[in-house]
């Protein structure tokens, strides 16, 4: 799957695009986009994803399950991050686990991979709750950071 | 909550309290050796410590000023500057500005206290003559109070590995901080396996996003101490959950290559109870490659190693507990109600024992004896609480000699004997002033110049003796000089002078010297800052007699002077020897009394004013208390002496009878009647009566006064 330059996202208008460049309450500058084509969601994050962002990311997530589509996560343009992205992605492996819902990870940017090498996430293999074995922190999944990454998460086995 | 904010005020002021005064021995130690990591590790852990709770309480002018010593010794930590003498010197006085600040609490803009400005400006000419980087480029963010490479391994192989837990405080990342910060102080400590734990993020719907739901398990292979890594979270003390574990040491010899399975690792952090783990070796469920080993090993085997296991944690937990400070702070005031208590135990006990002794009921005797018994290993437990070593006032004196010496032009060195000799607290606070004024004495008249010295052909450099031993019921102090001794003749000359004597008074030696006590009398040809206006020896007496002890003074001209002092070892309850004269009931402090013996009339001749009366083969003089206190009554035909020793000369007292030994729980006279002379407190009997301490030594001064002034006349 290719990235494309679509509209930025909200998680309130029930999966409105609206455009431009999304600026929260402190000013920093996240670039993302929801684009919707016929069954998947793409989820695009880029530039600075930390906790000051967390609470947009997780609306649209939710939104993403709330449409019935399947959520493509594409997260190769993220340049910083924090643990808060870490959780997320954590927090929704595990819902969609719960549910037998699909999704897939595209694209995992270096300085995310770093930040999770950093804070001790990356593992021999998934925690308690990955029954489906798909945790894509483990050590040989997450792989090269340079190819993208097609991996699917969730459903049920 | 006002209370609960107090609280935490006062435990800061207090714990901060205490780390200066750590401060200042390390500094002093630190004069010595100067090249000691160890030590300018601590001074700068000090440091470090005290600089963040000032902040958390709002004292900004303190944490700033800190800040700028702390960049110093960082300095100084990474040898590009090196602790000469005037460093130590100006961080002395910076300690002593910042223990005023702390005193004072309340935040002061530094701006307007000039000489914390001042104390900063030479602290930063220190930081700008400091060597520049050699090799490789340094990154120095300019308020980064952390260093920013890794820290040296020792030359040696030592290391202890840590098993670290750490949980941040859920809204860590909203104060705008990140844990990932945190871990990588951890790794600049050493090698780090880090792994987070990811359990507690609940799915998506529930989650909150800015919380910090991680934990970490950290293995950390280090040199450091286990205070190093708490210093790395020590802004979250408190907050965070943080266990700290040592799991293996290079000095600890281990028989087995083999560290543990890994189910008892996991049973071992609590991840997992020894019930689960033989549970899933029941059941030969495969949770994860996790326990794939432990499925090799029998159920029991498990069992065994795990008592084994179990064994071995408890024994270093020992271990930890027993290296770790096992004490604890009370308040003095709950210390002296608890005293107060056992006080009033005693006395009622006393009570007790008379009636059992007087219904002669031998089971209630019995039950009274043991109370008896009880009550005195409890005085005496709860007068050890209150007993403290004398090291720590000790200690306090080697900066005023460090101080004094440099400001008088001397060299003076002091030595310390028996520093865990305990005396009561009270005792030891009231000891402080007397001994500074005697040390201030010894440096000022007694220690020589260096060159006076040569010339005497002693050492340039003085010693003061600071020793401290039990002996009887008392702790014998001594601060002894080699310096100059006292010019006997010079203080007799001055004692004329002030007409304190004649001038063909007799006088031992001894007495001599004691006149020096003596309020105004100063043989000081000049008066310098510290001493030589007359006050300070008097003063020292005073303190002295309140404690209920005295002072000797000897020396030897050209040789030294030794100061003695005896005190009580407990001020609260004594061990009494009770009598009576007509219906009034006395005690003497038994520690004073030598021995009773009978008063027959024949043997009561007057000689020179005085009773005397004879005791084997020498003589002892004697007063009539019953004539002393104006007892009404006629005495008894047989009187008792109590033979008292008074530093060496007996006297004694007559009395009607001589009841017995009595612990007695002294009680203060009030304001009222301590004019009194000779009489130094009360106590109430068994039976309510009360029954006056008598004063030995004022007691035995005051009459003699009396009959010198009748005989006279």
């Amino acid at each position: 799957l290719k990235s494309r330059q679509g509209e930025p996202i909200t998680g309130r208008e029930g999966g409105k695009p609206r455009n431009g460049f999304h600026l929260t309450p402190w000013g920093v500058a996240m670039n993302a986009f929801v684009e919707q084509q016929n069954d998947r969601y793409l989820l695009y994050l880029s530039g600075e994803i930390t906790w000051q962002q967390a609470a947009e990311v997780r609306s649209a997530i939710l939104t993403s399950f709330q449409s019935e589509q399947e959520l493509v996560l594409d997260l190769s343009g993220v340049a910083l991050a924090d643990i808060s992205l870490l959780q997320l992605l954590c927090a929704t492996h595990r819902s969609a686990m719960l549910v037998g819902r699909r999704f897939t990870l595209s694209g995992l940017s270096a300085a995310l991979k770093q930040v999770a090498a950093s804070a001790g996430y990356l593992r021999e293999m998934g925690c308690m709750f990955d029954v489906c074995n798909s945790c894509i922190f483990v050590n040989d999944r997450i792989g090269n950071a340079q190819s993208p990454q097609y991996s699917d998460m969730g459903g049920a086995r | 909550m006002m209370e609960e904010i107090d609280k935490h005020r006062l435990a800061f002021r207090e714990e901060s309290a205490e780390l200066m005064s750590e401060l200042e021995s390390l500094l002093l130690d630190l004069e010595r050796t100067p090249h000691d990591q160890e030590l300018i590790g601590s001074i700068f852990r000090a440091l470090h410590t005290v600089k963040g709770s000032s902040a958390m309480f709002g004292l900004d002018a303190v944490a700033g000023f800190m800040h700028e010593i702390e960049t110093v010794f960082d300095l100084v930590r990474k040898e590009r500057l090196t602790a000469t003498r005037p460093l130590i010197d100006l961080t002395l006085a910076a300690r002593d500005k910042i223990s005023s600040m702390l005193a004072a609490d309340e935040d002061s803009s530094s701006a307007s206290d000039t000489r914390v400005t001042e104390l900063m400006t030479k602290f930063r000419r220190f930081a700008d003559e400091a060597r520049p980087v050699g090799g490789e480029a340094e990154e120095l963010a300019a308020d980064d109070d952390s260093h920013d490479h890794l820290e040296e391994e020792s030359p040696d192989d030592h290391y202890i590995i840590y098993r670290i837990r750490f949980t941040p405080p859920a809204d860590i990342l909203r104060r705008f901080a990140d844990p990932l910060d945190l871990l990588s102080e951890l790794q600049r400590l050493g090698e780090c396996r880090i792994v987070a734990q990811v359990e507690k993020i609940p799915p998506l719907e529930d989650m909150d996003p800015t919380a910090c739901h991680l934990s970490w398990d950290i293995i950390l292979t280090t040199r450091h101490d286990p205070n190093r890594i708490r210093d790395v979270f020590i802004f979250y003390e408190g907050e965070c959950e943080l266990k700290i574990d040592v799991v293996d040491r290079s000095d600890r010899p281990s028989s087995d290559m083999e560290y543990k399975r890994i189910g008892e690792i996991l049973v071992d952090r609590g991840d997992l109870t020894a019930d689960d783990l033989l549970k899933v070796l029941d059941s030969r469920k495969k949770i994860g490659e996790v326990l794939i080993e432990s499925n090799l090993v029998s159920g029991d085997r498990i069992q065994s190693a795990l008592m084994e296991q179990q064994q071995v944690r408890e024994a270093r937990q020992r271990r930890l507990n027993s290296e770790s400070n096992s004490s604890i702070r009370v308040p003095s005031d709950k210390l002296d109600r608890l005293v107060d208590l056992v006080g009033e135990l005693v006395t009622v006990q006393a009570r007790l024992s008379q009636s059992a002794a007087h219904h002669n009921d031998s089971r209630l005797q019995n039950i009274a004896e043991e109370v008896e018994r009880l009550t005195e290993e409890l005085r005496d437990n709860t007068m050890s609480i209150r007993m403290l070593p004398i090291g720590s006032t000790f200690n306090k004196f080697t900066r005023l000699v460090r101080d004094l010496s440099q400001e008088l032009g001397k060299q003076v060195e002091i030595s310390t004997e028996g520093a865990d000799t305990e005396l009561d607290k009270t005792v030891i606070e009231r000891l402080n002033d007397p001994l500074v004024h005697i040390i201030r004495n010894a440096i000022d008249h007694g220690i020589e110049t260096p060159s006076a010295r040569r010339l005497a052909g002693k050492g340039e450099s003085g010693t003061i003796h600071l020793s401290a031993v039990h002996s009887g019921g008392s702790v014998i102090i001594q601060i002894r000089d080699d310096g100059a001794g006292l010019d006997a003749a010079s203080i007799r000359a001055k004692a004329v002078e002030r007409g304190l004597i004649t001038g063909d008074t007799e006088l031992s030696e001894k007495e001599l010297f004691s006149l020096i006590l003596t309020q105004g009398l100063s043989t000081a040809r000049n008066l310098t800052s510290v001493s030589g206006r007359g006050i300070g020896m008097d003063v020292v007496k005073k303190a002295i007699d309140n404690l209920r002890g005295s002072i000797d003074i000897t020396s030897k001209r050209g040789v030294g002077t030794t100061i003695t002092l005896r005190l009580p070892l407990t001020l609260a309850i004594i061990d009494g020897l009770l009598v009576s004269i007509g219906n009034q009931f006395f005690i003497f402090p038994l520690a004073a009394v030598e021995e009773c013996i009978e008063l027959t009339h024949d043997k009561d001749d007057r000689f020179h004013g005085r009773h005397l009366t004879a005791v084997r083969d020498s003589v002892v003089p004697y007063i009539s208390l019953r004539k002393t206190f104006d007892v009404n009554g006629a005495p008894p035909p047989i009187e008792q002496i109590v033979i008292a020793d008074m530093d060496g000369s007996k006297i004694g007292f007559v009395v009607d009878h001589v009841v017995g030994e009595h612990q007695t729980v002294i009680k203060a006279l009030g304001q009222v009647y301590k004019h009194v002379r000779g009489v130094s407190g009360a106590t109430i009997l068994g039976d309510g009566t009360l029954a006056l301490i008598l004063d030995i030594r004022k007691l035995a001064h005051a009459v003699e006064q009396q009959e010198m002034r009748e005989y006279l006349h």
